[in-house]
């Protein structure tokens, strides 16, 4: 081997060297290999557990507003402390701790009398309603708590909220509650 | 010129992902629980749906007013059984009316756009100070009737509560419903100190608003 061709290999070897070595710096330069960066991502969802959190309700009663369910807004401060027996009057049924009872038509209960003030269909469920919770809380040395949280829809009528609280007071509630959404201001359009 | 330790190149970057996935399942658990709307509640006494006893009474101070605001279709009737408030409000009495008549006007209300409009409602200003002046007269009195037309909508009788739950600290200065909506929002109601016993006996005093008519039950429409 003469001296050219030793400097020949040399000079390979040197260029392959510098390669690799520019190889691995380039490796390092670079922070992922096409990973996704999920900073952002995670910043977005953080924000939004955040927001969530602060609106957290731990309302016993949780109502949600629909078509035919819309309560009326109140300024009212009270917040539902305790759970009750809850009487849901919307636009197209009555139901009782969200099991439906009756159907409601333009504000007429299905089956029940014109002139009667007493909703028989009811006060059977509610009858039954009462006597299961009397049940349940005497076999936990409980007293009965005869209130009855109504949420009724907004453009329910003062005669089906008549025959509902009537109804309600002959199954032996005496305590009314009524739902609404807080935040309503006297001078909103109704 | 000091040389970088070989060993601080390789620190990597905390591994996100196992906190993403928590925090991930925690959204639906939180939204589920979530309530965007606040529920707040009304109370009301048990409804007596009897007939009600129009026959005047005679003693003014010993016998209950036994006051009832009926919301008709025209407007609201203030009626009693205890007392004339023909007299007592200084309303004169024209023919045979049931009761003190506080007809519909109009006002500016905000619909849920924000947008202005004019319409014919209830005249709750009328209505609060009738309600205050009652108050004033008959201070151990607590409980007010609503009565309405059979077709009116549940919305007006809680906005007619809504306006005879509190006492205004300034309501002289109502000249719209935005004037008393405006003091609504913001709180401005007469505050008073109430005395009450503690879990240990002890008396303490406690400031809250001054109630108006806030024991409110339902009658029945005549």
């Amino acid at each position: 081997m003469n001296n050219q061709q030793q400097q020949a290999q040399m000079q390979k070897w040197l260029e392959e060297q510098a390669k690799l070595k520019s190889r691995g710096r380039r490796k390092k330069a670079l922070p992922d290999d096409g990973g996704v960066t999920i900073n952002s991502l995670m910043d977005a969802v953080t924000i939004i557990l955040i927001f969530l959190l602060m609106n957290f309700s731990t309302d016993p009663m949780k109502v949600t507003p629909h078509e035919k369910l819309q309560l009326p807004t109140s300024n009212t401060q009270l917040s539902a402390r305790e759970k009750t027996v809850t009487l849901t009057v919307a636009a197209d049924q009555i139901l009782v701790n969200d099991v439906p009872v009756v159907n409601v038509k333009n504000n007429k209960v299905d089956g029940a009398e014109a002139d009667n003030l007493m909703i028989p269909q009811l006060k059977t469920h509610l009858d039954e309603v009462v006597k299961e919770a009397k049940a349940q809380n005497a076999s936990l040395g409980r007293t009965f708590k005869d209130i009855i949280t109504i949420i009724a829809h907004g453009e329910t009528n003062y005669r089906l909220i008549q025959s509902v609280i009537f109804t309600a007071g002959t199954a032996s509630f005496t305590k009314f509650k009524f739902a609404v959404v807080k935040g309503g201001q006297l001078k909103q359009a109704i | 010129m000091a040389r970088k330790s070989k060993y601080t190149e390789s620190v990597e970057d905390i591994n996100l992902i196992p906190i993403m996935n928590l925090v991930l399942c925690l959204i639906p658990l939180v939204l589920f629980k979530t309530q965007l709307v606040k529920i707040g509640m009304i109370n009301v006494s048990a409804p007596s749906f009897g007939p009600a006893s129009s026959k005047p009474k005679e003693e003014k101070d010993d016998k209950p007013l036994g006051l009832t605001v009926a919301l008709g279709k025209e407007g609201f009737i203030l009626s009693a059984t205890g007392a004339n408030l023909f007299e007592l409000l200084n309303v004169p009495q024209e023919g045979e009316v049931s009761g003190v008549k506080v007809p519909k006007k109009q006002d500016s209300f905000v619909n849920k756009d924000g947008s202005e409009r004019k319409a014919v409602d209830y005249d709750y200003i009328t209505l609060y100070r009738h309600l205050e002046k009652l108050r004033d007269m008959y201070k151990e009195e607590k409980l007010l009737t609503l009565v309405a037309d059979p077709d009116l909508e549940f919305k007006y009788l809680i906005r007619t509560m809504d306006v005879a739950r509190f006492r205004f600290a300034e309501p002289k200065s109502f000249k719209s419903i935005a004037d008393m909506s405006s003091a609504a929002d913001k709180y401005k109601y007469k505050k008073v100190t109430v005395e009450s016993t503690d879990d240990k006996g002890k008396t303490v005093e406690t400031k809250t608003y001054e109630p108006l008519w806030d024991q409110v039950t339902f009658g029945n429409a005549q």
